[in-house]
């Protein structure tokens, strides 16, 4: 498959680039978000996360299922919000 | 703010719920982040040949108009265009948009649906490709056709029945194709898996597609898929289903003009290339998985089910889950249709008002018939997305009462994930 392709459509992080990080040593999905940034934007990995994990099943050893893999840990804010919402400024 | 319930999602699941409580006499909320109440039966327009004639036609736009209206009649406040961001032990949850700020909630019902599985192909990025959840939106409910020529990449039930819910649209559909072979589409774009996984789904659920299939195969549904294994391509609606043809590129210079496409063999390989077809719009499909990350965030173990589309918020017979108060309804714990999530949402209602309302005997009362429907509900389902789900309920009703034998070693109640191997 082509590694131009884009995966990640927020941080426009491409498939050749994910796949690098799992050669660099990336055995996790939070692995391969903090090498690449894909999973930090918007969306925060509501797109890519299921398709950086099937890269993962098939190029870890260990890991068959892509359902295997532990997805990165859920952390606010969930939805983007204003600074000033968080603030309290309403 | 304070409310007796906070209800987010206000889809077929939470609306179902929230009209259920109010009518209790509970005060309740219900949050959604889009700007009209409803969730994804917003897009649905389609047609049960199972229903007598008359009871047919489902629209989704109008069912939820109804359960708005009911909800709004027994005093439900809706909140839309508003998101929920966080949500901190107490059941306290933080909003974002057009209201924000925080709101404590006696108890806490998540039903927040399920989210697009991407399929990336090359050129998905140009404006003009979009998913087919997306072209359901535009078409049933904005009444707006996503192109004027149209390719669909993805063969499953639901790209199907929005390929033929674009053509009675108007909008001339050049085909519907396999996405591009490899590591990112995996089944999706095995020939055989997805011939499999459509006549499975054409032996439980003779709906629309398959009374196409049916024409062609003289009425037979049971060998359906050996005989599609001869095919490469097949009518439906006169949109041409190519089983062995898949989208290996879109192109164009500012928006889709055109579509490449090659040959897939048996075992998923690429072959040659042909020449490239004119569309203007392309929709993708990848099916659904729960979207899960508001349970995380509320502290409840989530548990692994492929049979159910991806991962889970454990949770029990009354779709409570182990955090007090905290209860789940609808696709968030497994991808069914409309019926099953409205179902669901009676359920948790009567869960949470035996809970909140120490309802007793009558919250018995309540949550045993509203079990017995939704049992009902599953029969009558005429789209099975995933054959294999009751196996996958089996499991999280094993672990749940694992659970409940064995607090010590049993599922931890934190926040973390695990799967179970059953």
């Amino acid at each position: 498959m082509d590694h131009n392709l884009i995966v990640c459509r927020c941080e426009e992080v491409t498939l050749g680039e994910i796949i690098q990080a799992v050669e660099e040593g990336a055995s996790t999905v939070s692995g391969v978000k903090k090498r690449t940034r894909a999973c930090m934007g918007m969306c925060q990995g509501r797109v890519c996360q299921p398709l950086i994990k099937a890269v993962l099943a098939q190029k870890m050893e260990s890991a068959g299922n892509e359902n295997e893999i532990a997805p990165s840990t859920v952390r606010p804010p969930a939805r983007s919000v204003l600074l000033g919402e968080i603030a309290g400024e309403n | 703010m304070k409310t007796d319930v906070a209800i987010v999602g206000a889809g077929p699941a939470g609306l179902s719920a929230a009209v259920f409580l109010a009518q209790k006499g509970l005060g309740v909320t219900v949050l959604d982040e889009y700007f009209i109440p409803g969730g994804r039966l917003l897009g649905q327009l389609f047609e049960n040949p199972q229903k007598p004639p008359g009871e047919r036609l489902w629209i989704g736009r109008d069912i939820a108009g109804k359960l708005k209206e009911e909800a709004c009649g027994s005093g439900v406040k809706i909140l839309t265009g508003t998101s929920v961001w966080n949500i901190a032990p107490g059941r306290r949850l933080y909003l974002s948009g057009a209201v924000s700020g925080e709101m404590e909630a006696g108890a806490l019902l998540l039903a927040t649906g399920a989210a697009e599985r991407a399929v990336p192909v090359p050129g998905w990025t140009l404006p003009g490709v979009m998913s087919v959840g997306a072209a359901q939106v535009f078409t049933n409910l904005h009444r707006v056709r996503p192109g004027k020529r149209v390719a669909v990449v993805g063969i499953d039930p639901l790209a199907i029945s929005v390929a033929g819910e674009l053509k009675k649209a108007g909008v001339e559909v050049v085909g519907i194709y396999l996405p591009p072979p490899g590591v990112l589409t995996g089944r999706l774009g095995m020939p055989p898996e997805v011939i499999g996984s459509l006549s499975r789904s054409a032996d439980m659920s003779p709906g629309a597609l398959l009374k196409a299939a049916a024409g062609i195969f003289g009425g037979r549904y049971r060998d359906l898929g050996a005989r599609l294994c001869g095919l490469s391509t097949m009518k439906i609606w006169g949109i041409p289903l190519h089983l062995r043809r898949a989208v290996v590129r879109i192109e164009g210079e500012d928006s889709v003009e055109r579509i490449v496409t090659a040959g897939v063999s048996h075992c998923g390989r690429q072959q040659e290339e042909c020449s490239a077809i004119d569309v203007d719009a392309v929709c993708i499909s990848g099916g659904l998985y729960p979207l899960a990350e508001l349970a995380s965030l509320a502290g409840c173990p989530l548990v692994d089910v492929p049979q159910l589309g991806g991962r889970v918020p454990l949770h029990g017979p009354a779709m409570e889950t182990p955090r007090a108060g905290v209860f789940v309804a609808g696709n968030i714990t497994g991808i069914e249709g409309a019926p099953v999530a409205m179902a669901q949402g009676t359920l948790a209602g009567a869960g949470i008002w035996s809970y909140l309302a120490k309802a007793g005997k009558a919250g018995e009362k309540e949550l045993e018939l509203a079990a017995s429907r939704l049992e009902r509900a599953r029969e009558e389902a005429p789209i099975k997305f995933f054959q294999e789900a009751p196996e996958g309920r089996k499991k999280i009703s094993l672990l749940w009462a694992g659970r409940k034998q064995n607090p010590e070693g049993g599922v931890p109640d934190g926040p973390q994930s695990y799967s179970v191997p059953l």
